[in-house]
């Protein structure tokens, strides 16, 4: 990589230092970059370890998940069928919360997507190089967690046959959609966003893939990964070319982390509806989307770097910083949260002061609550660096995100709606059987293609680790002292 | 770790090669600027608004070098907590520019002075409450005054059921809720017929008056304002007004002061463990800093339209912030480095195009922000909130467009295309005079931003001149003052950071 310059300057090495331990990066000292890669790593030792993940026999290990996570995909195509046989009446939706369930899965998975955009996209300019070893499977989490969003709004549309619709496709009727509905910028946002993380995926494998190809043993796998890899021949002509595409599209993905979220929102805040009409919800949408993003990385990283081996890669120091990001995202959603509740008060209009009295007091206080202590209290744990580096706590902190993001879209869009201007149209929202199996179900398709993803594609970015690892910029003179790269 | 790790690498030694700044001769003609004031004040005095017009003037410079203090505290406390080393070598600058906030409190005691005796000329919620403050049971008696004050509300019966319903706001009776929000969006709206639309200069003339509140006539009803003022007299009141600007200053002298100092020590010991206490230090900070700053923006200028309310406003002030200092950092290092202070590798082109990146980021989020705030706003265009850019001409209701108007629309090409634009480039970036062109352009439209959103309380018509330039002039004598003393006790570049080596070897691509 090209802007990995702090590289350029080695350290001075004292006499008779601590030597770090090959397993410890988490500490901080700072007159030494930690290194980003431990144990004795060079970079044959490097593509072995991932290439071997793709190009050894199956685990059965990898079918038993596979089968699990293809029943709930079958699960989730069961509850489609049903909607489209039976109609959107077998979701809960009513009529003061006609935006129940779907809404909050597609706000829940748009989100999630975000922390792959930001670690390819916003850490790579801030020239965070530690970005390099969670890069890649953040970026398919991200375009998976897109393919699960976008399932929700278009099967929400009632005849997701017609649901292209969408698309101001000229047409004989002289039908198009409505320009000024922010449901319809969300369609364009989000396929922008689709678009360009999957090039974004698919330029950055380009070399990875090209390795495959070479060290694939059957004809099958050599001309699939030969076919996507380009005819890539790494002269220096293409890395040039690729570096700056890379570059390039890191900055063309930098503003859709805002947007996509800050879209989103839009549907809620333009809206008159107090609770969803609220001026700061763009960029706390944008927050909220990297905390529950970054959450699921953790929630994926731990036991992936454990059951595939990759500890020296994904080091604690790659997790610690993970759990920095979402103890930062999780301090702005609870500013957030303290500002809508302080401006509620300001405000002096007694529809919002009701809103948010009724958030805590009200009916679905449960979830409310669940929400502040998943998104609220559960991250302050962070602060301490014995729970940041401590693998049980970070997946209890990362599980409750998890759950406190998807509780907090619930809690905007039913609290918000269930209790109207009009008394008299009140009701709760109950979701019915179809409703959380349609959630639990997307689960399904989420980890069929992570699964497949994990078992057919370069799950680190080798080329890019190699770039931080010493042996990229060596100084002849005193290379033993480095372990690893430098961040 | 240990002392050990203190020794410096030859390189270090680059870093000690900057001078010091010496203070006393920039000091003196920025203490004489401080003059300014005095027929800034003259000339206010004599004019239509009086020395409103000059508190207005004020707040405007105010909230400009606070922004600049602001943003030099959140920036080193982001290099400590991303433990960057490219900036190392103009973090002193940022510590020193932080360093001001002692100053900037002194700046506050004319605005506090103000409030503290109550004239509501420019905080309408500070003018004595006892006799505006409508009692519950008193309203309406008052809507019966209201219609008959303003001729235009009299056209319409909305706002009479508006003020009748608006006794029973507090009760909460779910049943009267439809009705009240009806009549809370038709009582606050500005008089809707086109030729009710006040922009001449006749009616803008009595900035002052019903008893002695501010009053800007076709945008918001000063009932309905006082209404509003009264249900938030718990928070807009001024012993707590008071109270909180010296928690804030409290605040961010404290932390100005301890990053400062922590970083000077380090400039003799060379102690590693400062840079770890900072570091540990800088999470905190930004905590404290986010409450504060959102407050002090809501205290310093969405309290001076009572009645107005955004969730965003904070987040508005910062991205000014962030802007502001970048443009500032670049101004200073670059003056540094032509007067040979700072040598011209210790901060090089390398710092000053990353120093325009974070320009040309934040040119992009002040957008983002200040787009998202209106646009929701304008939206669902509810007269509760859309009143407040009513006043600015920011409207796209022909019949609404007022003086203020054409700077709305620049704004949205001052303040963002055309700096979008011109920063884009690598080159542009790493070239002095361009570099510095469009710090200074933004720095400027940073202030119009400012001034957009503070005049237009005082004034439909645009009011800038001579008490604005002279303010500012006196103020920023006193900033310059300020930073330079603060500058010149010390190197102006850290000496024994353990980040030096790198932050000296660090390049672009």
């Amino acid at each position: 990589m090209t802007t990995l310059t702090s590289d350029n300057a080695h350290n001075p090495v004292a006499d008779g230092e601590k030597v770090l331990g090959p397993n410890d990066n988490a500490y901080q000292d700072p007159t030494h970059r930690a290194p980003l890669v431990v144990g004795k790593h060079n970079f044959t030792t490097i593509t072995e370890t991932v290439t071997d993940l793709n190009l050894r026999k199956t685990p059965r290990a990898w079918y038993i998940a596979f089968a699990i996570s293809n029943c709930l995909l079958l699960m989730f195509l069961y509850c489609i069928y049903e909607l489209i046989t039976k109609g959107v009446g077998v979701w809960g939706n009513n009529n003061p919360v006609a935006w129940g369930f779907p809404i909050v899965n597609f706000v829940f998975w748009v989100g999630i997507g975000h922390a792959g955009t930001l670690i390819s996209a916003i850490l790579f300019l801030f020239r965070q190089n530690w970005r390099t070893s969670i890069n890649r499977f953040a970026e398919a989490m991200t375009i998976f967690a897109v393919c699960c969003a976008g399932a929700f709004p278009a099967l929400h549309v009632g005849r997701p046959w017609l649901a292209y619709w969408l698309f101001p496709i000229p047409n004989q009727m002289g039908m198009w959609p409505q320009f000024r509905s922010p449901l319809l910028w969300d369609v364009f946002a989000v396929n922008t966003y689709a678009t360009v993380s999957l090039l974004f995926w698919y330029v950055g494998m380009i070399p990875d893939l090209a390795t495959l190809r070479d060290r694939c043993k059957n004809k099958i796998g050599q001309f699939l990964y030969g076919l996507f890899s380009l005819g890539w021949t790494g002269s220096s002509r293409h890395w040039h070319r690729y570096e700056k595409a890379y570059l390039l599209l890191a900055a063309l993905a930098t503003p859709l982390v805002l947007s996509v979220h800050s879209v989103v929102s839009f549907d809620f805040a333009t809206s008159q509806l107090p609770g969803w009409h609220t001026t700061i919800f763009p960029p706390y949408f944008v927050a909220g989307a990297v905390f529950g993003g970054f959450a699921m990385v953790v929630t994926l990283a731990v036991p992936a770097r454990q059951w595939f081996g990759l500890k020296d890669f994904i080091t604690m120091r790659h997790l610690e910083n993970m759990n920095k990001i979402i103890l930062a995202t999780g301090m702005i959603v609870s500013y957030a949260y303290i500002t809508e509740f302080f401006t509620a008060w300001y405000s002096g209009h007694h529809f919002e002061q009701f809103v948010f009295l009724n958030r805590p007091f009200g009916p679905y206080s449960w979830a409310f609550f669940t929400m502040v202590f998943c998104n609220v209290c559960a991250p302050q744990l962070f602060w301490f660096k014995k729970c940041r580096t401590s693998i049980p706590v970070m997946m209890f902190v990362a599980m409750c995100v998890n759950v406190g993001m998807w509780f907090e879209r619930f809690v905007i869009v039913t609290t918000s709606l269930h209790r109207d201007f009009l008394p008299s149209s009140w009701d709760m929202f109950v979701p019915t059987k179809i409703d959380i199996m349609m959630f639990i179900g997307s689960f399904g398709l989420f980890f069929t293609l992570f699964l497949l993803f994990c078992r057919f594609l370069p799950m680190v970015a080798m080329a890019e680790v190699k770039n931080v690892t010493p042996q990229a910029h060596a100084h002849h003179d005193h290379d033993e002292h480095h372990e690893g790269g430098q961040h | 770790m240990t002392e050990q790790e203190t020794t410096q690498s030859p390189d270090a030694g680059k870093a000690s090669t900057a001078g010091k700044l010496t203070g006393g001769k920039l000091c003196i003609p920025a203490v004489g600027a401080i003059g300014a004031l005095v027929p800034a004040i003259i000339l206010a005095a004599v004019g239509n608004y009086g020395l409103t017009r000059f508190m207005f003037a004020y707040i405007i410079a105010f909230a400009f070098f606070l922004s600049i203090s602001l943003g030099a505290l959140f920036f080193v406390c982001i290099q400590h907590i991303s433990r960057a080393a490219w900036s190392v070598t103009s973090r002193r600058v940022a510590e020193v520019l932080a360093m001001t906030m002692p100053v900037m409190a002194i700046a506050f005691l004319p605005i506090a002075a103000n409030v503290w005796l109550g004239g509501g000329d420019v905080y309408p919620w500070a003018a004595s409450h006892a006799h505006h403050a409508p009692a519950q049971g008193e309203e309406h008696a008052d809507t019966t005054h209201t219609t008959d004050d303003h001729a235009p509300a009299a056209d319409h019966a909305e706002p009479a059921t508006g003020h009748a319903s608006l006794t029973a706001r507090d009760e909460y009776a779910p049943d009267e809720k439809k009705a009240a929000h009806a009549a809370d969006t038709a009582s606050v709206v500005h008089a809707a017929p086109a030729q009710e639309v006040v922009v001449d200069e006749s009616h803008t003339e009595p900035a002052v008056t019903l008893d002695g509140h501010r009053h800007i006539p076709g945008v918001i009803d000063p009932h309905t304002e006082e209404i509003y003022t009264a249900k938030k007299a718990a928070y807009l009141n001024v012993p707590f007004f008071i109270a909180r600007w010296v928690i804030y200053f409290a605040v961010w002298i404290g932390l100005s002061f301890t990053f400062w100092k922590k970083s000077v020590e380090q400039d003799t010991t060379g102690d590693v463990q400062l840079t770890r206490f900072m570091e540990r230090l800088s999470p905190l900070a930004i905590v404290l800093f986010a409450v504060t700053v959102t407050y002090a923006t809501f205290d310093l200028i969405m309290s001076l339209s009572p009645a107005w309310f955004s969730t965003i406003f904070g987040v508005y002030y910062f991205a000014g912030c962030m802007l502001s200092i970048f443009a500032v950092l670049i101004l200073v290092l670059s003056f540094l480095r032509n007067k040979g202070i700072i040598d011209k590798d210790t901060v090089s082109k390398e710092h000053l195009h990353d120093h325009g990146k974070f320009l040309f980021g934040f040119v992009v989020f002040w957008a983002y922000i200040a787009f998202s705030q209106y646009m929701l706003i304008w939206y669902a265009s509810l007269p509760e909130t859309t009143f407040w850019f009513v006043a600015r001409g920011a409207t796209t209701v022909s019949a609404d467009f007022n003086s203020w108007s054409i700077v709305s629309i620049a704004m949205i090409f001052c303040n963002f295309f055309i700096p979008f634009i011109g920063l884009m480039s690598r080159h542009i970036k790493r070239t002095n005079a361009t570099l510095q062109f469009w710090a200074v352009w933004l720095l400027v439209f940073h202030w119009v931003d400012l001034w957009w959103l503070i005049m237009p309380e005082m004034s439909v018509s645009l009011k800038v001149g001579l008490v604005e330039i002279l303010t500012m002039v006196g103020l920023g004598g006193l900033f310059v003052a300020g930073a330079v003393w603060v500058g010149s006790l010390n190197a102006i570049v850290p000496q024994k950071d353990p980040r030096m080596t790198e932050s000296l070897a660090f390049k672009n691509m």
